[in-house]
């Protein structure tokens, strides 16, 4: 146990840039959004109308069909994309941490530099990569294919797209999950018998599931939020909540209609993530309460 | 004498009145009242979690006291932040900057007091010579130096700003025991030649008796005992101070009469060192294993037991003697005849004058005594 | 055996071309920027530098680039001056709500950038600064917070407070003992973040899309209506040029900090 230094009420000022910069360029913003949906539409100037309050906002989106449409595509996308994530992350993460160190590194290297270009950037190549006449499709005809395969402007291009975009995070959790369990624990369970399969099944699939969940969180949220994929890659059917924000903001200049839905959007982030955390508690509950021995 | 505002250097007297600290609403140290005459050298002697690092850190003032005054050389410093105490203090772990080379880091105290550069350069060289540091081993980093040249490092940077006051965290607990030898001769010579008053913390008995000139025993945050090595080992105030010091047969007395004192277990003191009256009921006497001999029977204070165990030691060989029901009693054979083996019946005799009656129980929330 | 080994080969195989396939995209793009065709199709035989003639050659783009460059580097010292003081505070001292705040810190990465956007640009307005490249360095700055505050607080951790109270008891004063001592120490860690940080901004384009007028546009604000719209080799030629641009940051912030002195 190390005590804290000498109290000193000064240490407190180094609060005060970040806790500034959050109050009014994050909280401010997040409340004002919050005010912003109950006020009534403005037409062509200014955001809204000062003074009014309203419930018309959110009462148009519920009463209106092709907004329940958008929010259930938004959850089922968010499901499917996080779903194949995690599968896709699972195995290139155990393919990663199989690797001697410096090839390990190298492959992290690869996973990692993607994310330190533009998301644009990425955007532009799968365009160019999955377009009509781009080397999928060229692929596919040497293959023996008749016509080209749309893959962009429909639902495989969103899907595409944003499981790339959100892929090098969850195998970054996962590489890290798997590192830190011993191995010796699989030679232990190897020693006693257990197949090569068999040592995966009861030893490092259990230890690992804390990661998976972690990641799964971290993709799932935000792929709720899912735009650039969607709107890039997808076409008017692949419309999310978050790209209906943009729509009704920026596009119609319908500014509290927008904000309605980024609060809607908000609730169901809170929501999803609750019930997430109650599932992967559930999952994970027998190694929490050896963790808390330790 | 030395910059305004901070503490003079050398041999100045330590001086706690009364210090307490808490943590979180729990009292960490409780009262802690203490002298350290100019230029000695005190033990602060205690199990871990005791309080020892706590106090430590209070006198460098990393720590601010809830309670109480500190003094350093008549120089009130409770108030003064560590950088204008002219403290030296060694961490437990040395905590020597890792981007400095041993001799940066040495340099470090004289940089931050602005002595000219030469004066430096000399000082520092000066410093490390007297701990004994090659001049291959002053250019390197502290992650190729060795425990025990890091913690010639650790010493040379705490002296070389000549300190009012030594601060010693445990410093040779992370060393290998022939290096630990060797390392406290060397600390107990710098620190004769020098004089410079040095606190010196540690759970290490032998090397707390071994170095002090005083020690206190510091337990469950109070001060239980200050005193010279010899006289606390042998006269402890509490049962706890007296099993923390060395090996000790804490006899409870059944009942104290006029001709003598009947020990639990129906054994029988008649000659004393202190008045029959001295004595109750309830009280421990101390009785130290190399207190006892080999009796013959009939002697006054002679006990018949039998031999339950017998541990060689190297130097010492140690008996377990079962003296009564329920009562064993360990001693320390003497070298010259060889020692019994288990099952034999030895007489055990105990000289009055290795007889302490302890004066007072433990303080209370100490049931727990060192293992 | 064999079958054993071969089965192992063939899950290598698999990997790094997997692996290789995350690389693509990017590889593709910047193969296609130079292309000399009106297509967004690599070049056939010839190489040509036509497009990126092009960038340098216009207005909006060469514009682009600067305001990038500005916000960069004021959202970078931004997210340094808010995050290390943050850092140092959260990983050394304890006090009220300090556990809610490092929370409060992470939120601006999990909200999507849209939401946030439509409630900043009335904020914004409301604060009279609207048009300005410092309301979009700001914004940037609440992305590059989190990332300097989780690395420098680790790193922080990590080093303890031990050697700063060994400075301490040296005679150095608290600031003396954070630039002599903690700073040198915990300066990978600070790098990586400030890199990170200059990478998030410059890459940006969700809050610069509802922040940014045509006088502060960026660079991946202009690439934007372009990707959606018309798709020509010249938003290759940008995606490589903004690339570049990261890769120089990078270096130049990794350099900066990281040379010895």
């Amino acid at each position: 146990m190390v005590p804290p230094e000498r109290r000193n009420p000064w240490h407190l000022l180094l609060l005060v840039p970040a806790v500034l910069l959050l109050a009014v360029f994050f909280a401010g913003p997040m409340l004002l959004l919050l005010r912003v949906s109950l006020f009534a539409p403005a037409g062509s100037r200014g955001f809204y109308q000062p003074g009014t309050w309203t419930i018309g906002n959110y009462a148009g989106l519920f009463t209106d069909g092709y907004f329940r449409e958008v929010l259930t595509f938004t959850l089922l996308f968010a499901a499917g994309v996080t779903l194949l994530v995690l599968v896709v992350a699972y195995l290139l993460a155990l393919f990663i941490h199989s690797l001697p160190p410096r090839q390990k590194a190298l492959a992290l290297a690869a996973v990692v530099l993607p994310k330190l270009a533009s998301m644009l950037v990425a955007v532009c190549g799968l365009q160019a990569l999955l377009s009509g006449a781009g080397p999928v499709n060229e692929l596919l005809l040497a293959l023996g294919r008749a016509g080209p395969v749309q893959l962009t402007r429909n639902l495989a291009g969103a899907v595409i797209g944003e499981t790339y975009l959100l892929l090098p995070y969850a195998v970054l959790l996962l590489v890290v999950a798997l590192g830190r369990i011993d191995p010796a624990l699989l030679a232990a369970a190897r020693g006693l018998g257990a197949s090569p399969w068999g040592a995966f099944r009861r030893v490092t699939l259990p230890l690992s599931l804390p990661g998976l969940a972690a990641a799964g969180q971290l993709t799932l949220v935000w792929a709720l939020g899912a735009f650039v994929g969607p709107l890039l890659l997808g076409g008017p059917e692949e419309t999310t909540l978050a790209v209906e924000v943009h729509r009704q903001a920026v596009e119609n200049n319908r500014w509290p209609a927008g904000a309605a839905v980024a609060v809607v959007l908000i609730a169901a982030f809170v929501l999803t993530l609750t019930a997430w955390a109650a599932l992967a508690r559930a999952l994970t509950w027998g190694k929490r309460s050896w963790k808390a021995d330790a | 004498m030395g910059e305004p505002g901070t503490v003079p250097c050398a041999g100045a007297a330590l001086e706690l009145e009364g210090v307490g600290f808490a943590f979180g609403g729990a009292p960490v140290l409780s009262g802690v009242s203490l002298r350290v005459e100019p230029g000695s050298f005190f033990s602060l002697l205690g199990p871990s979690g005791g309080g020892k690092t706590t106090l430590l850190r209070l006198v460098g003032g990393y720590l601010a006291p809830s309670a109480g005054r500190l003094g350093i050389g008549g120089r009130d410093v409770t108030d003064l932040p560590p950088e204008r105490r002219n403290v030296g203090m060694v961490f437990q772990n040395y905590a020597l900057f890792p981007h400095l080379s041993a001799r940066g880091n040495v340099a470090f105290g004289l940089e931050m007091r602005q002595v000219p550069r030469r004066e430096r350069g000399r000082r520092v060289e000066a410093m490390l010579d007297r701990v004994g540091l090659t001049a291959a081993e002053r250019d390197r980093r502290p992650s190729r130096l060795s425990g025990g040249q890091q913690q010639r490092v650790a010493l040379a940077r705490a002296l070389v700003i000549e300190p009012a006051l030594l601060l010693l965290d445990e410093p040779l607990a992370n060393l290998d025991r022939q290096l630990r030898e060797q390392l406290r001769g060397e600390l107990k010579a710098l620190q004769r030649r020098t004089e410079v008053t040095t606190l010196f913390v540690t759970h290490d008995r032998e090397e707390a008796l071994l170095l002090a000139d005083r020690v206190g025993i510091l337990a469950a945050g109070r001060l239980l005992q200050v005193g010279e090595p010899r006289d606390v080992y042998h006269r402890p105030r509490c049962p706890f101070v007296a099993r923390l010091l060395g090996d000790a047969n804490l006899l409870p007395i059944a009942s104290a009469g006029p001709d003598g004192v009947f020990l639990a277990g129906g054994l029988r003191l008649t000659r004393l060192p202190d008045p029959p009256g001295a004595y109750a009921p309830g009280q421990r006497i101390l009785l130290r294993p190399e207190g006892c001999r080999p009796g013959a029977a009939g002697e006054p204070n002679c006990w018949p037991g039998r031999v339950v165990a017998s541990h060689f030691l190297g130097a010492d060989h140690v008996v377990a003697l079962d003296v009564g029901p329920g009562v064993t009693l360990r001693m320390r054979w003497p070298s010259g005849g060889p020692p019994p083996a288990a099952g034999e019946a030895v007489q055990v005799a105990v000289p009055p004058e290795a007889l302490w009656l302890i004066p007072e129980d433990d303080p209370e929330g100490m049931a727990d005594g060192p293992s | 055996m064999e079958g054993r080994c071969l089965i192992r080969w063939s899950v290598r195989l698999l990997g790094w071309s997997w692996l290789l396939l995350l690389l693509s995209p990017i590889l593709y793009a910047c193969w296609v920027s130079f292309t000399p065709s009106e297509l967004l199709t690599p070049p056939a035989g010839d190489w040509s530098l036509r497009w990126y003639r092009a960038f340098f050659g216009e207005r909006r783009w060469m514009r682009a680039l600067e305001n990038s460059l500005k916000v960069a580097s004021l959202s970078l010292a931004g997210s340094l001056l808010c995050g290390l003081p943050l850092a140092y505070a959260s990983a050394r001292f304890r006090f009220c709500g300090g556990s809610v705040l490092a929370w409060a810190v992470l939120l601006p990465l999990g909200v999507p950038a849209v939401v946030l956007g439509v409630g900043l640009l009335p904020t914004v307005y409301a604060l009279g600064l609207w048009g300005s490249s410092l309301a979009l360095a700001l914004a940037h700055t609440l992305l590059g917070l989190p990332v300097v505050y989780l690395l420098a607080r680790t790193a922080l951790e990590a080093v303890g407070p031990d050697l700063e109270w060994a400075a301490r008891g040296l005679g150095a004063t608290p600031w003396r003992a954070v630039f002599r001592v903690t700073l040198p120490l915990t300066r990978p860690a600070v790098a990586a973040g400030a890199v990170l940080a200059l990478v998030l901004s410059l890459n940006e384009f969700v809050l610069s899309l509802f922040l940014a007028t045509p006088e502060t546009e960026t660079l991946p604000r202009v690439v934007w209506p372009n990707l959606r719209y018309s798709l020509s080799p010249l938003v290759a030629a940008a995606s490589g040029i903004l690339m570049a641009v990261t890769a120089l940051g990078t270096a130049l912030v990794g350099w900066l900090w990281l040379r010895k002195r």
